[in-house]
């Protein structure tokens, strides 16, 4: 399945020597490639949104603790003013009345009821007097005439003038406060006026302030004995589970996890001159809930994001190096092409050359034909033997000339298609030089051949290697002017294999273009056209049948080429993805 | 048949012989010499109406010979033998050798003959 | 696997071959013929030694067959080395006649040997188009070897050129009867990579009884 996305450049074979080297490794290139890019454009992407995450979380965290701590403190004064109006409204009574006035029982049963029906939530009301006695009660338990001498509550309230008192089962067994205050006399004396509210109201002013987040918005004493309803933590009048805060004159908000595991978010605050400690308890999570699903998003963007950016990273990259191998199978294909053309051409010149020597045996056959005609016209009753004789033997040696170039054009032709097979290269090296003896004595052209008769037969493709030793002497007859000379010479060297050496006298290779000089398209010729292919095909021929090829030369005085053939053919990597890039 | 005085000149030995022989046997009188060297030598002692030259030879071709026989005679003519795939170095360096006749071995001597007929009657047309 | 333009380069190297060893042998044939005839001239001389008298007009007779042997070894060069030189460029423009005419003539050999004859008949105007020389003589050569070589009865082959536009179409009639023959050969790598690199398309006219090939009038347009 996954075959049908492979591209076409992975299972390109690496081929990476000769003029048909592939520019590049596409597996590689490709892999960088989209390495390279998704790397660039996905870890920007990521490291801002880790980046988002964190600032996003602590913005959130940060404003959260402040709402709740805002919370706390609004609610500490809404509290606090609660309770100092009920102060006040005492303070207001002991104020507008007088120590007599109070102490009678309707009248104090009158300002009792009078507080219910306004304010409400009074429950009783008592006055003491200095001594400790509760000298007037009015209210649902029997009180009158106790004495609260040597009570904490007591002291407290002489000491500083007010009381709060936490939350106890009172009446009904329901949650009640107590208010104190202590009236100082003009004349010096005080009492203390005291009065028990029921927590209803209390209750109800915490009830109705808006919570976020499943908050539990409830007040505790110092002890941690919970007061008011608390949604989850308890019932009132039980010990709250967790820990009572430290001390603060300020609102707090701080972290911790409760027994569960669960991160809550305690804000709370000391309700100044009251035994009461506000707590809002929220559950983190909870609260964090909409950064959360925020953050949700943001991951699921980022997912698709890069998602998106593989796949178009990954088909952009396919595209391109698939273009690139392409066009590189394109230059490969046309590198061959024209290779072949120029092969092909360069038999076309070597066979028309060979047919072109059949002219003059031919034209000497004629005369020696035709002289004998006229002379069998002419001369009539007595030929001249002798003189006929010395025609035919002519004629006889004429068409066994042509006989010997008519079997080397057949040898020829023989040899174009490839073959392994034991090959003796003196004989291979004599055809080559035969195939040029014209030219040579035509240009005066000295050729030398070393070739000894000892040199082992090996294994090894007959029409590549005249390939390969034409193509040299060619070069040489170009190179040389002349009057020049041409040495080949062949020696067996015992770890090396075959040397063989074509040396010649001719113009040579400038120092800087000796390390080109075997580059596809690489020419020094200047005249006409060479495709400067030759000494490139040359090469990739010497590479194909396992041997190596070197380049010695001097300007102004030669240039030498040194072949070296193994004896022994080993299968060998090359010569198999040669066979595969069809050459 | 006009007399004329031919000198032929091709490297190969065997087929420049027999063909001078022949012309012989035909009336037209002809030296054959193998290389430019000769000719040029022989053109010193004596007057050729006519020179047959092959155009591929070692070291001076026929067509740089005619220009150095031309020098020396002006008045001579010139007939060039080609074999098959010579064609085209023939047109190529003839462009500047005037209008020129050729052959193509093998040679049909009755051809040859009427070639040198027309080279020597157009030679006489000039002035 | 070997691409379109290896297989046609390969193929174009045997027709090569063939084609050269052809000539070769067409060469020896003519060579042992003059062989022969200036043997059988040997022997008369000797006979003359030995005062038997010169048959004089049998050795004129001889030289003649000789001369018209030589003329024959002439085409033949000539031939090859046209041949030889159609290799010379890849792309050229060549005259579509004359490129046909060379083909049937270095086919002349096995058509001889297969008791064929083969005609081109052209337009009467010079039929110019720029292709690859080698690979068309290629792909013609080796049609005619194929058909001639699956169709043993068939006497006579016309290879017909027309001019059309941009392009030019070379038909081979008569092969009404052989359509299965012919589509065989279409079907054949070889062929198939010879036509890829000429641009050029096959088919079979079962109208017209015969195998059309077109070739652009430009093979680089």
């Amino acid at each position: 399945m996954l075959e049908r996305f492979k591209p076409q450049f992975w299972n390109d074979r690496i081929v990476d020597s000769g003029p048909f080297k592939r520019l590049f490794n596409f597996r590689r290139v490709w892999k960088l490639a989209v390495l390279l890019t998704s790397c660039v454009a996905i870890v920007p992407l990521f490291v801002l949104a880790v980046f988002d995450f964190n600032v996003t979380k602590h913005s959130a965290e940060t404003q959260i603790n402040l709402r709740i701590s805002k919370l706390v403190s609004n609610t500490d004064r809404t509290l606090t003013f609660f309770l100092e109006e009920r102060r006040y409204a005492l303070d207001f009574i002991v104020n507008s009345h007088s120590y007599r006035q109070l102490s009678q029982p309707q009248r104090l049963a009158g300002i009792l009821d009078s507080l219910k029906q306004t304010m409400g939530g009074f429950v009783d009301l008592g006055v003491i007097h200095a001594s400790g006695e509760q000298v007037c009660y009015v209210g649902p338990y029997d009180l009158q005439g106790k004495n609260y001498t040597g009570e904490a509550w007591f002291e407290e309230v002489l000491e500083r003038g007010l009381y709060i008192s936490d939350v106890f089962l009172g009446f009904r067994a329901v949650p009640h406060l107590v208010i104190a205050i202590k009236h100082q006399q003009p004349d010096g004396s005080f009492y203390v006026f005291r009065a028990t509210l029921d927590t209803e109201r209390f209750n109800q002013v915490l009830a109705q302030i808006e919570l976020v987040g499943q908050g539990d918005l409830f007040l505790i004493n110092h002890q941690g004995v919970i007061q008011t309803p608390s949604a989850y933590h308890g019932e009132v009048l039980k010990k709250l589970a967790l820990d009572v805060p430290g001390y603060s004159d300020q609102a707090q908000v701080f972290n911790m996890e409760n027994d569960r595991g669960q991160s809550l978010l305690i804000g709370y605050s000391y309700i100044k001159g009251t035994p009461f400690i506000l707590m809002n308890i929220a559950r983190k999570n909870e609260l964090m809930r909409p950064v959360y699903k925020t953050h949700l998003l943001l991951v699921a963007f980022i997912a698709v994001s890069t998602t998106l950016i593989l796949l178009v990273v990954i088909g952009v990259a396919t595209r391109l190096v698939n273009e690139i191998f392409i066009a590189d199978q394109q230059r490969v294909t046309t590198l061959k092409e024209v290779e072949q053309s120029s092969k092909l051409a360069s038999i076309g010149r070597l066979a028309a050359g060979v047919a072109h020597e059949i002219n003059n045996p031919l034209a000497i056959i004629g005369e020696k034909a035709g002289l004998m005609k006229d002379i069998m016209s002419l001369e009539q009753g007595h030929p001249r033997q002798d003189k006929l004789i010395a025609l035919v033997d002519s004629i006889l040696a004429s068409v066994e000339r042509c006989g010997a170039i008519t079997k080397r054009l057949l040898g020829f032709a023989k040899h174009l298609e490839v073959k392994i097979e034991p090959v003796d290269l003196a004989v291979v090296i004599r055809d080559v030089l035969a195939f040029l003896n014209r030219e040579a004595s035509y240009r005066s052209i000295t050729v030398t051949a070393d070739l000894p008769a000892d040199l082992p037969h090996f294994e090894s493709d007959r029409g590549k290697l005249q390939q390969i030793f034409l193509n040299l002497v060619n070069n040489a007859f170009a190179a040389m002017s002349d009057g020049g000379s041409l040495e080949i010479r062949a020696r067996l060297e015992p770890d090396k294999g075959i040397v063989a050496t074509v040396k010649d006298d001719g113009c040579g290779i400038p120092e800087t273009d000796v390390g080109r000089i075997f580059e596809p398209f690489f020419s020094t010729k200047k005249e006409k056209g060479g495709t400067g292919l030759g000494l490139s095909i040359t090469y990739g021929l010497v590479q194909e049948i396992g041997g190596t090829i070197q380049v010695q030369s001097e300007l102004g005085r030669g240039t030498l080429f040194t072949v070296t053939l193994p004896t022994h053919r080993e299968s060998r990597e090359h010569e198999t993805d040669a066979r595969i890039t069809g050459r | 048949m006009k007399p004329m005085h031919v000198l032929l000149v091709d490297d190969e030995k065997e087929f420049v012989s027999t063909l001078a022989e022949r012309l012989a046997l035909r009336g037209v009188e002809a030296d054959w010499v193998t290389s430019a060297a000769e000719a040029l030598r022989k053109i010193e002692a004596t007057q050729y109406d006519l020179a047959v030259l092959d155009v591929k030879m070692p070291h001076v071709s026929g067509i740089e010979l005619k220009r150095m026989l031309h020098t020396r005679c002006p008045d001579m003519q010139f007939i060039f033998m080609t074999g098959h795939g010579s064609e085209q170095d023939f047109h190529a360096g003839s462009s500047e050798a005037g209008a020129a006749y050729y052959l193509v071995k093998p040679v049909h001597i009755e051809e040859l003959m009427r070639k040198m007929s027309a080279a020597l009657d157009q030679g006489q047309q000039r002035p | 696997m070997s691409s379109m333009p290896e297989r046609s380069s390969r193929q174009e190297l045997r027709y090569f071959g063939a084609v050269t060893a052809s000539v070769s042998h067409e060469l020896k044939n003519v060579l042992a013929i003059l062989n022969e005839h200036a043997g059988l001239l040997q022997d008369f001389t000797a006979m003359a030694e030995q005062g038997q008298p010169l048959d004089v007009e049998r050795i004129r007779r001889l030289s003649a067959t000789m001369l018209a042997q030589i003329g024959r070894g002439g085409a033949i060069v000539k031939r090859m080395n046209r041949f030889a030189h159609s290799a010379d460029q890849e792309r050229a423009t060549v005259e579509l006649g004359g490129l046909a005419a060379l083909v049937v003539e270095l086919f002349g050999r096995s058509a001889a040997t297969r008791g064929v004859t083969v005609a081109v008949r052209g337009a009467q105007q010079a039929l110019l188009i720029r292709t690859r020389p080698f690979a068309l003589e290629t792909l013609l050569g080796s049609l005619l070897d194929r058909l001639t070589a699956a169709l043993p009865g068939i006497g006579t082959l016309a290879i017909e050129l027309q001019s059309g536009a941009a392009t030019a179409q070379i038909s081979v009639p008569g092969l009404a009867q052989h359509a299965e023959a012919v589509a065989v050969l279409l079907a054949s790598d070889d062929v198939k990579a010879l036509l890829s690199v000429l641009h050029a398309n096959a088919d079979f006219s079962d109208a017209r009884g015969a195998l059309l090939i077109t070739l652009p009038g430009d093979i680089d347009a």
